[in-house]
Formats: structure tokens, C-alpha cells, sequence
């Protein structure tokens, strides 16, 4: 599947849905439902708006949105086919949570979509391991219930349990503890493997170095870069105001500087401290 | 000061079922302190920030915010302590009443019958400090995720209450606005020139933001698992991740390189200035 943006303009509408949006002004881009991508871009640069833009929430002043070249607000476009397709979880676990218990809220989606009732069984422990929750405790529980962190691995499971061949996230780490992170990642990892893609936007710049192959920056509702992540590191001294090297890359280059020779393979935290493991310990 | 007392919230829910959020907990927290709680995703740490301004109550055990017991019986004391104690919550939506940013920050000052040229010039610098100049005629519901917790902090900071709670406002904060919200929090922590010091609570998941304050405090299941001074807690990297919590990098690495006999001394020579 390939979703395509050609100019897109969208102004929030002061009248309109009380979902938290900021302005879109003039923005192109083309990506394969396949690809990991990383969205970024100060609060407010239009992140959120631009993943709501995708799936058909909002819809755009001007210019198109197109998958697989079909005009997703044309006439005959069926967007809720294209919403079974395409799983965003929201930034406010609150927006997507509203079944009685955890277990009927994870099944909601896949239910909508008319699937055995077995099969659905099935799904609904498979995202709740997948997000780190324990069926034995949380399948019964209200959703009044959870803490904040319990209720986002909630709204992701239930995203999850759709198996969507595209996959937005909107801050999907923000108040996860350190095992919660742990299972995003592991959640990432086992899309890309299955052949699924994901636009994930986030500031958790480590997550996104080890989760995506390529970013897209935002800065005031425009597309204002667009690169591999590789690349990333340049674009930290091309864009100092909007990107900047993570905790582990000025370590990195720190500890480079006081003669330890960190080899250029070294860029995630995890590698790092593997590395610093098997350091030779120096003679006195 | 705040004082627990062995104290237990068990939450019963219709069908009866009891979890206990918060098992046995005693401690003090004394004028002036700064101190950061963290712990696992459900763990007690927004239990435990409802507790000391009187949004829930404990089911055994007792709470004092100084000589003030927090009790469902007593609206009066309740109104006194919410006043005494500032809250800015994990997620700002459910806290907004008004229909302008400006008129948001300038809310609580307006129920306090303050003077309006006071009044102006607070919510002025709260708009100038959190980067919502540009906003102040927006309803808070149009804003975006990271200004909606920026809007949420200054309401409560321009009230300027004596102890301040954090509960995760930087989760979903970009780097410069994070540096900003820890600069407002040091800012008002060395803020000497009123008499009575401000206490400061930050509950977060980012393990560098203890290194601003100076006491960390792990909850485990309910309970207090860990309590000093982060510098030394956080070298305890084998204890931390039992509850969840991973060391900044710094931490870790120098773990490390201490085991293999690196000549360093301090942690704080793999810190560049500033910490975030
Ligand atoms: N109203 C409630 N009824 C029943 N159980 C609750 C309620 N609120 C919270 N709990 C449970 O109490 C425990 C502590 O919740 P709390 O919100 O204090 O955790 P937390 O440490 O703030 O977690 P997080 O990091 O996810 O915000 C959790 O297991 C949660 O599921
Ligand atoms: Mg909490």
C-alpha cells in the first residue's frame, strides 16, 4: 500500500472536533506501507494532526491524500475499509478507550471486523502479552481502573489486535516504564519482521535510532526534512533547533575523546554498554 | 512538612474486588526538599501524589501536610491543603476549566480575589516562561498535546503554592520545553527570598531528571523500595531494573568502565553540561 500526500493544506477548524490538532501548510510526501518511519518536530509542529490526516479523521482544506492512488475523500472511497487497514493509537489513551472491561475493549476492533469469536480470544491474549500486561490480572479490570501507563499498552493492544499492515503511533513510550519501553520495541521489531510498517511519532529519538530506517521532520505544519537514518547525525548539525544527538551519542563521542576507540558500528545505547562490557581492563 | 504514616489505599471496585495501590508507607518529606519518585507503570506514584492534596484519601494510616491531617471529614483542612499543595497531573485534559489560555493561568489568582495589576503581570510571565504567548487567545482544547502540559503546569505554578506536585507533565514535552519545565522547577527551588521554602515532588520515568533533585524515592508494588540521594541510587543499576527502572546511560557506562579498571573517578566526568 502507498500513501501519498500532495500538498495538503489543513487549518483547524475553531468550530470543529475537539481533538488536538495544529495546522498543515503545504505538505508532500509518499511513503510504502512497509517502511518504519520516524515523525518528528517540536510540540505543536503538526504531528498529531498529520497522522489523524492519514487515516481519514480530518480531512484536508486543500490538496490531496491518495492510497494506492484512490482519492480517500472521493465518493466512492470506503474509509473505514482503509481504518481496518491503518492502526493509529492515539497519543490520550482516553480518546480510544471505552468498552466496560480491558478484554472487551482490546476485542472491539477485531470483532468490528467480523472475526471468530475464537480467533478474537486469541488476538486479545496475544497484543495483551505483546504490550506486557498480565491477562490473569488486567483482562477483567475496568478500564477505570489502570494507571496511565496500564491504560496506553491498553489503547495499543487493542490497535495491535486488528494486525493492521500499517501502523501509526503517536508518542507510544511517553510514561511507559523501562519494561513497558522494552515491549514497544519488541512490538516494533515484530512488525518490521512480519513485513508491516509503522509511522511512529515521537521525541524519544532512541527509540525511533533503533525502531526506523527513515525520518520525516515537521517544524510549523511543513515538511522540513526527509532522510535515512543514517543520515541522522548530519541533520543534528544541519537542524541543531529541531534535532540533537541523543544522551548515547555524546557519550559516545565523550568517551572517544578520552581515548576509547568506540567503533562508528556502536549507536544504540544496548550496543554501547555491550561494547563497554567487553572492554580489555586497563593495566595499572 | 509532609508526614505519612503507615499509610494503605486499597481500591474496591464494584464487583468488590480490592487492590492495594499503596502498602505501609512512612516517611517524611521536610521543607525545601526536592525530591523524585519513580517506579514500574503502576506502581502506587500517582496514588500516592493524590494522596497529599486530598483527591483520595487513606484507608489506614494518616497524612499531614504540616500540622493539617488530609480527611475525608474536614472540607475545611481540604480546602487549605489544595491551596498549600499544587498539582500538575499526568494528563492536563482533566484539568482545565476556562475557555482562553490566558484566562486559564489567570483562573486560581481570580478565585483568590488578587489584585489585577498583580494578576497581570503573573500570568504574563507564565505566558512568557511556557511559550504559550502566541496561544493566550486559544481555547485550551486547540492546543497541541505539549501545550495543553505546558498550560497545565503554568496554571498551578502562578499560583505559587508551598509544595508542588509533579505527576509525569514531561512525558509527551519535547527536549526544549523539558529543559524549560526542569528550569522552572530548580528556579523555584532556589527561590530563597520568600520565607517559607517550596517542596517539590517530580514523578517521572526519565531517570536523568532525579539528577536535579536531591532525593530519589522508588516505589515497588506499593511500597518504598529505595530512598536517598540519586547520584548514589542510580549506580544501582542490578537493584533498579528488578523495579523497572534503567540508570541514564552516564550510569551505566560508568559501571563499566569503573569494572574494568578505567581511571575515572566520579560519574560526573561522562556528564557534559547541561544534564538534559
Ligand atoms: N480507581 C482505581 N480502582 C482500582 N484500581 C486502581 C485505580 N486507580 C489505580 N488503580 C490500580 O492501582 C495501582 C497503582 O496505580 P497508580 O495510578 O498509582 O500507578 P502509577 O505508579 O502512577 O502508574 P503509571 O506509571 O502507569 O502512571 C495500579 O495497579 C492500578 O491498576
Ligand atoms: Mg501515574
Amino acid at each position: 500500500m502507498r500513501i501519498t500526500f500532495q500538498d495538503v493544506f489543513y487549518t483547524y477548524n475553531i468550530t470543529g472536533p475537539a481533538l488536538p490538532s495544529a495546522h498543515i501548510d503545504g505538505v508532500s510526501f509518499s511513503v510504502d506501507s512497509r517502511e518504519t518511519i520516524g515523525l518528528v518536530g517540536a510540540n505543536g509542529a503538526g504531528k498529531t494532526t498529520l497522522l489523524q490526516l492519514i487515516t481519514g479523521l480530518e480531512k484536508p482544506d486543500r490538496g490531496q491524500i491518495t492510497v494506492d492512488g484512490a482519492d480517500i475523500h472521493g465518493p466512492d472511497y470506503e474509509l473505514s475499509a482503509l481504518r481496518s487497514r491503518i492502526g493509529l493509537v492515539f497519543q490520550s489513551p482516553e480518546f480510544q478507550l471505552f468498552e466496560p472491561t480491558v478484554s472487551e475493549d482490546i476485542a472491539f476492533g477485531p470483532r468490528n471486523l467480523g472475526w471468530a469469536e475464537e480467533r478474537v480470544h486469541r488476538l486479545v491474549s496475544s497484543a495483551l502479552q505483546a504490550v506486557g500486561l498480565d491477562a490473569a490480572i488486567f483482562a477483567g479490570k475496568s478500564i477505570y481502573e489502570l494507571s496511565e501507563g496500564e491504560k496506553r499498552r491498553v489503547a495499543i493492544a487493542g490497535i495491535l489486535a486488528m494486525e493492521p499492515a500499517f501502523m501509526l503511533f503517536d508518542e507510544p513510550t511517553a510514561g511507559l516504564d523501562d519494561s513497558g519501553r522494552q515491549h514497544i520495541t519488541a512490538i516494533l521489531h515484530g512488525q518490521k519482521a512480519a513485513g508491516k510498517g509503522y509511522i511512529v511519532a515521537s521525541h524519544d529519538m532512541e527509540l525511533l535510532l533503533e525502531t526506523v530506517s527513515r525520518f520525516i521532520v515537521l517544524e510549523n505544519g511543513r515538511l522540513l526534512a526527509d532522510f535515512p537514518t543514517g543520515e541522522f547525525a548530519q541533520y543534528c548539525e544541519k537542524l541543531p533547533h529541531i534535532l540533537e544527538p541523543t544522551r548515547c551519542m555524546r557519550l559516545v563521542s565523550l568517551l572517544r575523546d578520552k581515548g576509547i576507540p568506540i567503533p562508528d558500528t556502536v549507536r544504540t545505547r544496548d550496543a554501547l554498554l555491550d561494547f563497554l562490557d567487553d572492554l580489555t581492563p586497563q593495566k595499572k | 512538612m509532609l508526614t505519612f504514616d503507615d499509610v494503605t489505599v486499597v481500591y474496591k471496585n464494584v464487583s468488590g474486588q480490592a487492590k492495594t495501590a499503596i502498602d505501609g508507607i512512612s516517611l517524611r518529606i521536610r521543607p525545601g526538599e526536592f525530591v523524585t519518585i519513580m517506579g514500574a507503570n503502576g506502581s502506587g506514584k500517582t496514588t500516592f501524589a493524590r494522596l497529599c492534596n486530598g483527591l483520595i484519601f487513606s484507608t489506614s494510616g494518616s497524612v499531614c501536610v504540616d500540622d493539617v491531617a488530609v480527611r475525608p471529614d474536614d472540607p475545611k483542612a481540604i480546602l487549605e491543603i489544595r491551596r498549600r499543595v499544587g498539582m500538575v497531573f499526568q494528563n492536563p485534559d482533566h484539568q482545565f476549566v476556562s475557555t482562553t489560555v490566558e484566562r486559564e493561568i489567570a483562573f486560581g489568582l481570580e478565585n483568590l480575589g488578587m489584585d489585577r495589576e498583580v494578576m497581570r503581570t503573573r500570568v504574563a510571565e507564565m505566558l512568557e516562561r511556557f511559550d504559550l504567548k502566541s496561544a493566550r487567545m486559544k481555547a485550551p482544547h486547540q492546543l497541541s498535546g505539549g501545550q495543553k502540559q505546558r498550560l497545565a503546569i503554568a496554571s498551578v505554578l502562578v499560583m505559587r503554592p508551598r509544595y508542588l506536585i509533579f505527576d509525569e507533565p514531561a512525558a509527551v514535552l519535547d527536549m526544549r520545553h523539558r529543559r524549560a519545565l526542569m528550569q522552572a522547577m530548580l528556579d523555584l527551588f532556589h527561590h530563597t527570598s520568600t520565607n517559607t521554602p517550596h517542596t517539590l515532588i517530580n514523578i517521572t520515568q526519565h531517570p536523568e531528571e532525579a539528577l536535579f533533585s536531591n532525593r530519589l524515592i522508588i516505589l515497588h508494588q506499593g511500597k518504598i523500595v529505595l530512598d536517598g540521594p540519586p547520584e548514589k541510587l542510580l549506580l544501582q543499576e542490578d537493584t533498579l531494573v528488578r523495579f523497572d527502572i534503567r540508570p541514564p546511560v552516564e550510569f551505566s557506562a560508568f559501571i563499566r568502565l569503573k569494572k574494568n579498571k578505567f581511571p575515572l573517578t566520579s560519574v560526573d566526568e561522562l556528564f557534559l553540561s547541561p544534564i538534559l
